[in-house]
């Protein structure tokens, strides 16, 4: 349960080196209206 | 202990919820189930899910005697349960109407239940239209068999395809999906997904949140005896430990740890939150 108490904690910085060691975020579609 | 609702249903859910595959019936017995399942009560969660096919309806009749047992408010639970594989012969797997109504019966009965808050098509069927499924579905939910139904492992397209024909026919559409889904699985939850959360309001429960154990480091130094990487019937957990895909992943696990630790926290925990 303690699982919840740590979703604080997770800030964007720490997101970013656990994605960094994951690699494997899904590609957002890709938006047209960009272009 | 949060609660959030079940997609836009008006079902409040534990956050974290309470799992039966693969050590009920297998690995614990009743008194422990027993011990665990009231553990999990007592912080809070209210979820505890099953399924016809797990330990071929052991896990079930574990539940629904440990849920007498204990004693609890039926309406504190919510208790689910999945129809697809319930044996072997014609008719007794798979999404048909016959199939799905005699397997919910006898789950109810191995649950000693009058009902399941929520039921999933374990599976999609390539042998049963997905209209008959949704009209059965309907009936089920119609006649309080079960108050909400669901999908687990159904493609955006399939899922999309029983709502709409839900809608067409003014019957009760799918409520809640259940993928895999944890680190190393994401593509589903985080894009397959991703526009039936707003369009048709869909929920979902998850499988796999710690990826069978992986995300814990357990697996980190070899496969421990005793872990379900090594029971009779689940070599197939073994072999994906061991594959390529399985080593890399443990290397990931690996570079987690010092995050973990930071945090103050376990790997299992950060793998949840």
């Amino acid at each position: 349960m303690k699982a919840l108490d740590v979703v604080p904690k997770l800030t964007p910085a720490v997101m970013e080196r656990i994605e960094t060691i994951l690699a494997n975020k899904p590609e957002p579609e890709f938006d047209w209206r960009q272009i | 202990m949060e609660y959030r609702r079940l997609g836009k249903s008006g079902l409040e859910l534990s956050a974290l919820s309470f799992g039966s595959w693969v050590t009920f019936g297998q690995q614990i017995d009743e008194d422990t189930a027993f011990a665990c399942m009231e553990a999990a009560y007592q912080a809070g969660v209210n979820f505890f899910d099953n399924a016809e096919a797990y330990a071929g309806g052991q896990a079930e009749i574990i539940m629904g005697n440990v849920i007498k047992r204990a004693g609890w408010k039926r309406s504190d639970l919510v208790i689910s349960t999945k129809i697809f594989w319930g044996g072997k012969s014609p008719n007794h797997s798979g999404l048909s109407r016959k199939h799905l109504l005699e397997g919910i019966r006898a789950s109810l009965a191995r649950l000693q239940l009058d009902y399941v808050d929520l039921i999933f098509c374990h599976r999609p069927d390539l042998y049963t239209p997905i209209e008959e499924t949704v009209w059965a579905m309907h009936y089920i939910v119609s006649n309080g068999l079960a108050l909400y139904w669901g999908t687990s492992e159904w493609s955006a397209e399939q899922i999309r395809t029983a709502y709409d024909i839900a809608r067409r026919e003014h019957l009760i559409p799918p409520t809640m999906e259940q993928p895999e889904y944890n680190m190393f699985h994401r593509e589903r939850v985080e894009k397959e997904y991703r526009r039936l959360y707003d369009e048709i309001g869909l929920g979902t429960t998850v499988w796999s949140p710690l990826a069978g154990g992986l995300l814990t480091g357990k697996y980190n130094e070899g496969i421990p005896e005793g872990s379900r990487a090594t029971l009779k019937g689940y070599e197939w957990i073994r072999q994906r430990i061991e594959s390529e895909e399985g080593r890399r992943n443990i290397e990931k696990v690996k570079q987690l740890a010092p995050i973990a630790q930071e945090l103050g926290c376990t790997l299992a925990q950060l793998a949840l939150a």
